[in-house]
């Protein structure tokens, strides 16, 4: 039996490898952020997929329809949202202590 | 009777050896009368001790009542307690008297030495450490005095530290060339205590010999099957005295050891250290009585080295390694004298020993100190009418030691003589005539010793012969006083033919008490040990007048040699019997076997050893430390600081976490 939801699957997979690489690849901070926002977003959209599906076949055993699926993908939302203020008010304080927010340029763990 | 004044024979020494290493700066030359009197005083408490011996009319031996537990290690406990016997008494003697004379003739020798005070501290050192070896009453203090007189004895070798010895090595490794040798006896020594231990549980000598003791009890339980036990253990404290009384293979040290200053070649390589060995096996004589093979091996060894010994001696040109070479064939004489189970007669060769020895090696020092340190015979000569001390002081001892009849050697060692030929062994009348062999040898080099030295015309420079006179009274009277010595010390053990006089007075005196101990467990255990022949008084009579004949045959080749003939006979047998000379000249190539073949073997199995310790052993820690080293070093390639390099390895990590997950559960 085909899956029917398999096409939002592939895509939630192919916008968390997207995301991944540009975490992995790009060198410019807010480019680095939205690709995280893109992984966060590809597993929303996996979530909220899976919730679909396992709501279809409980309701066909027991006529119940679970939210979890769901409210996980508000959940995340929320998350998200806050992250980017965090995240984009340190990049703002390091932007304006270093003069730039390039990646590369940012080795002082390494010490 | 109360033995504690015997720890003053210990305690004297011990402390003019603290006066003279502390305040030698300011004593100076004064240390040696310290010295002098603290061996004085030992000899006094020493006469004391007879005194109370001969008051008591039992004569018993017994412990010295003062002593304490000095190590306890679970059931093992080794205690400082000392014992006074037949043996210690006699042993005691000499020592102190021997001593007490050589301390006197030092004070004369090291006049004029910047190293008077350290010489003093070692001698009195030794001193302590030699009582302490006579009075121990168990192994472990037997021990400490002995590794304390090997101590001492590595010291005053070496104690012209900084000068040559006979310019193949140095006086410092003729030090340690003695300490090291005795280092290889001293384990056999102590596996043999450990042996006495394990198989006895005790380590003290009454304990161990006495009837019903430890030794009776082990025969009682195993009887005979156990022999190997007596035979090992006999084998082992032999290897010990190989080392210590300089005995074929360990005897290579003795004649280096001439090395240090005169009056210790005198005390401590003649008179007393050296004969610590047979003070030993005498001491344990019950587990040689009880292993006849033991004794068959000591009395070849003893043999051999007399011979040997003795054959290198007619060669030697230095004074001081004739004696050496002398002394070491006494000692064989006396191993030869307990391998054929007359161990009372070996303790008195030691004693008569002990007097014409050191009375010879201190004429050596006298004429060495007259000709400032000229020790070549072939440069002295002519001695006779500059120091006619000396001279007859020496040539008394050399009466002595060649078996001339009265003096004292010809007793003791006519006595060893006697009991070779008695003894119930195959082999007994091939000793014998080594013994005889020996005796014709010894009398031959040590009067050619006396003629080349004090005889004919004097071969040294003229600037020498000018500066030669006699030495101060403080030399020649140790001289004259132990010359006395060798006169008279037979008289303690006369033959049984001697008429009129009370015969064999030390011997009994110390068969009654130690030396027979063995021999009367064997009896009451049916064990077999060796025995002896009987025979008639004018066979032993017959016996003594032959030996007699080979010595004054000894000396009388000498006269012929080197007296009448000199120098073109010796010169000619030289040429003559080149083979024979070169073997003796070059101590019968023993000396460089064992610096060649042995250490030289040593040294590349060092060097092999050596080799795999550096490669492979250190290879491999080597290896894993560089490995971890390899492995950090690309590991830490990884800290690089970049936040997106750390979100590569996540990714990565997390893959694996995952694929594990799906494909492995």
């Amino acid at each position: 039996m085909e899956y029917v939801y398999s096409g939002n699957i592939i895509l939630a997979v192919l916008l968390f490898a997207i995301g991944a690489l540009g975490v992995v690849w790009r060198r410019h901070a807010i480019a680095v952020f939205m690709c995280i926002e893109l992984m966060l977003n590809a597993a929303n959209l996996a979530f909220v997929t899976f919730a679909y599906s396992i709501n279809d076949s409980m309701a066909a055993a027991s006529g119940s329809k679970p939210l979890d699926g769901a409210i996980i993908a508000l959940f995340v939302m929320t998350v998200a949202a806050a992250e980017a203020g965090v995240g984009l008010a340190i990049f703002l304080r390091v932007y304006r202590q270093r003069g730039t927010i390039n990646l590369d340029e940012f080795t002082l763990l390494k010490d | 009777m109360n033995l504690n004044i015997a720890l003053g024979i210990l305690l004297l020494p011990a402390a003019s050896a603290i006066i003279c290493g502390l305040f030698g700066k300011y004593l100076k030359e004064k240390t040696g009368w310290v010295a002098t009197g603290a061996m004085l005083g030992t000899l006094a408490i020493t006469a004391i001790l007879w005194g109370l011996w001969i008051v008591d009319s039992q004569g018993n031996s017994g412990y010295v009542p003062w002593g304490f537990e000095w190590i306890k290690v679970g059931g093992f406990s080794i205690e400082a307690k000392f014992w006074v016997d037949e043996l210690t008494l006699i042993m005691l003697t000499f020592v102190s008297l021997v001593g007490s004379m050589v301390f006197i003739y030092a004070n004369g020798y090291m006049h004029g030495d910047p190293g008077t005070p350290r010489f003093f501290a070692y001698f009195s050192l030794f001193a302590t450490a030699m009582f302490l070896l006579v009075l121990g009453a168990n192994f472990p203090m037997l021990f400490i005095g002995w590794e304390g007189v090997g101590l001492c004895s590595y010291l005053l070798i070496g104690y012209y530290f900084d000068k040559d010895f006979d310019g193949k090595i140095t006086c410092a490794d003729a030090g340690r060339k003695a300490f090291i040798t005795n280092r290889v006896g001293d384990f056999g020594f102590l596996l043999g205590m450990l042996f006495v231990l394990y198989f006895f549980g005790t380590l003290d000598f009454h304990q161990l010999f006495k009837d019903g003791g430890a030794v009776a009890g082990f025969l009682g339980e195993n009887g005979t099957a156990m022999g190997w036990v007596f035979t090992a253990i006999a084998l082992l404290l032999f290897i010990g005295a190989t080392g210590k009384s300089a005995q074929i293979p360990l005897y290579i040290w003795l004649p280096d050891a001439m090395a240090g200053p005169t009056p210790v070649s005198a005390l401590i390589h003649a008179a007393t250290m050296v004969t610590a060995g047979v003070y030993m096996v005498a001491r344990c004589n019950v587990f040689y009585w009880l292993s006849p093979e033991a004794m068959t091996i000591v009395a070849i060894i003893g043999a051999l080295t007399a011979f040997v010994a003795a054959s290198i001696g007619i060669t030697q040109r230095d004074i001081k390694k004739v004696l050496a070479y002398s002394t070491v064939s006494q000692l064989g004489y006396m191993f030869l004298a307990c391998g054929v189970g007359a161990f009372s007669v070996a303790i008195f060769h030691v004693f008569t020993h002990a007097f014409f020895k050191g009375c010879l090696f201190l004429c050596a020092g006298s004429v060495i100190h007259a000709l400032h340190h000229e020790q070549d015979m072939t440069k002295m000569g002519g001695l006779k009418s500059e120091m006619p001390r000396t001279y007859w002081t020496y040539l008394i001892s050399t009466l002595a030691i060649s078996g001339i009849f009265p003096f004292a050697g010809f007793f003791s060692k006519d006595e060893i003589l006697l009991n070779t030929y008695l003894v119930d062994l195959n082999i007994g009348k091939t000793l014998w005539l080594i013994g005889v062999a020996t005796a014709l040898m010894t009398a031959f080099y040590m009067f050619r010793s006396v003629y080349l030295t004090f005889h004919g015309k004097f071969r040294g420079s003229e600037e020498k012969w000018m500066h030669v006179e006699e030495s101060p009274n403080v030399m020649t009277i140790p001289l004259i006083i132990l010359a006395i010595g060798a006169t008279t010390a037979g008289l303690l053990g006369l033959p049984a033919w001697f008429p009129a006089l009370p015969q064999h007075i030390l011997p009994h005196f110390l068969d009654h008490g130690v030396t027979l101990q063995g021999q009367h467990l064997a009896e009451q255990f049916g064990m077999s040990a060796i025995e002896r022949h009987h025979i008639s008084h004018s066979t032993e009579l017959g016996l003594a007048v032959f030996s007699l004949l080979v010595a004054v045959g000894g000396w009388a080749l000498a006269y012929f040699v080197y007296a009448k003939n000199y120098p073109a006979l010796p010169e000619k047998l030289r040429n003559n019997l080149r083979p024979l000379w070169n073997l003796s000249w070059n101590l019968w190539y023993y000396n460089m076997f064992c610096m060649k073949g042995v250490c030289g073997g040593l040294m590349a199995l060092y060097r092999f050893i050596l080799a795999i310790d550096q490669h492979i052993v250190d290879g491999v820690v080597n290896g894993a430390g560089r490995v971890a080293q390899a492995v950090g070093g690309e590991l830490r390639e990884m800290q690089n600081g970049s936040v997106q390099a750390y979100a590569v390895w996540v990714l990565v990590g997390a893959n694996i976490v995952m694929l594990f997950l799906v494909f492995a559960l």
